[in-house]
């Protein structure tokens, strides 16, 4: 990791964090256990839903072959499937399925501050630390982990030091000024995506720009989304922990370098 | 008992960036609209000023749209798959008497309207050169939405 301070800002545009983890499939954990687990933490987590699972993702830096296509049907007893346990703020959220332990928070309220990688990342431990037990008390086995990941999700809101997305460049370093430009002044639209692969191939930083809607500010944004993702040295917790640091680094100095000076003030950065 | 379509290829590898999107795949819990296509940005404007209406706006003490219809318009224009219907007309939109929101397709002859209520739930009216064909409440989902969208669109 860099040896420069890391870059904080006071206000940061950031409205959602996910740090989660994914492991081998822990083949024994049942529906029925999700109910289980939902009673050990119910009095934290009082709403649940269901979702559908996600399928796993791995960051590969050895070329692979093209997988064979081959479909076919089967009938199985248990569907796939992800529980979601809220909080009863709204602002913490569990995501629990057969391969991936995940806990997000996010911002509801314009004044909920964002709470910083210090607290989330002790409470991420805590809660993957309960969960573990949980396993070990039900006989289901140590979770295998494969992948770590730590996403933040940015709101840049339009009229704050940006007015059209002809002037996406006074928010992002890679677009340009074009506004002497003969034609293409006034973009319809501006996506990017862009990836970078963290030192000594231990992930990648995915990095996606799009312009969307913010639901809780009923506002155009430009949604800035930076996800860390890899293997861990190993599935023991110190090694998640130290995974999670990294990507959390690479998150804030890749924020702090994709982003303007100029945008930097507006969210008050230190030092 | 469910039966399952079950593709060999289960991990989705990242090699490039480019084939896994950032956002977690799907862990994010907050979804911003994303804006797509200018038919759906120019929408969303148009339902986000619907928001500053006042009280009585229609002089029959109409409340501005609720929260709840502005939100299930957003999640309506989330279900359209945009990557089929990009080039779509950009709909009439109006306020609805009680807090609901309208939204109007016009192709041809065949139009499509849409009446998200203020509680939320969403009816649709599809009429062929003025005259009625079907109506009816719509689930928001993907397909549901797919086969009203290709309807409009279709030419046959």
């Amino acid at each position: 990791m860099s040896e420069k301070p890391l870059p904080a800002f006071e206000e940061p545009p950031v409205i959602e964090t996910v740090l989660g983890v994914q492991f081998a499939q822990v083949q024994l954990l049942s529906i029925l256990h999700f109910g289980l687990y939902w009673e050990q933490i119910r009095e934290t987590y009082s709403q649940q839903e269901i979702k559908p699972a996600l399928i796993p993702v791995v960051e590969e830096f050895e070329s692979q072959p093209a997988p064979e296509v081959n479909v076919k049907f089967s009938v199985v007893s248990e569907p796939e499937l992800r529980c979601w346990f809220i909080d009863s703020t709204s602002t913490r959220l569990i995501q629990l399925q057969k391969d991936r332990f995940i806990r997000n928070w996010r911002k509801v309220k314009p004044e909920d501050a964002y709470p910083h990688y210090d607290i989330l990342k002790p409470e991420f431990r805590a809660e993957w630390e309960r969960f573990c037990g949980f396993l070990e008390k039900n006989r289901l086995g140590a979770p295998d982990v494969n992948q770590c990941e730590v996403t933040y999700v940015n709101h840049i809101e339009i009229g704050k030091g940006w007015e059209s997305l002809g002037e996406a460049h006074k928010v992002i370093k890679l677009v340009s000024d074009m506004a002497t430009a003969d034609l293409l002044r006034q973009p319809e639209l501006v996506r990017m995506n862009t990836s970078y692969a963290l030192p000594n191939n231990k992930g990648r930083l995915h990095v996606a720009l799009q312009p969307a809607i913010s639901q809780h500010l009923s506002k155009e944004v430009l949604q800035l989304t930076l996800t860390a993702r890899g293997r861990p040295t190993s599935p023991n917790l110190r090694d998640i922990m130290e995974w999670f640091d990294l990507g959390h680094d690479w998150i804030v100095r890749g924020f702090a370098d994709l982003t303007t000076p100029q945008m930097h003030t507006v969210w008050r950065r230190t030092p | 008992m469910t039966v399952v379509m079950e593709l060999p290829a289960t991990t989705l590898v990242s090699q490039s960036g480019e084939r896994v999107e950032a956002g977690g795949q799907g862990a994010q819990w907050t979804k911003g609209i994303a804006i797509s296509s200018r038919w759906a940005a120019e929408t969303v404007k148009r339902v986000l000023a619907l928001t500053s209406l006042p009280h009585d706006w229609d002089s029959y003490g109409s409340p501005p749209p609720s929260q709840v219809a502005i939100f299930a318009s957003y999640g309506l224009l989330n279900s359209i798959p945009k990557t089929v219907f990009e080039d779509l007309p950009i709909p009439f939109v109006a306020p609805v008497s009680g807090g609901g929101i309208q939204l109007e397709w016009n192709v041809g002859a065949r139009e499509l309207e849409l009446h998200v209520m203020p509680d939320g739930s969403t009816q649709f009216l599809k009429t062929l050169g003025g005259e009625a064909l079907d109506e009816g409440p719509l689930r928001l989902s993907p397909i549901a939405t797919r086969e009203l969208f290709a309807w409009l669109t279709s030419t046959r």
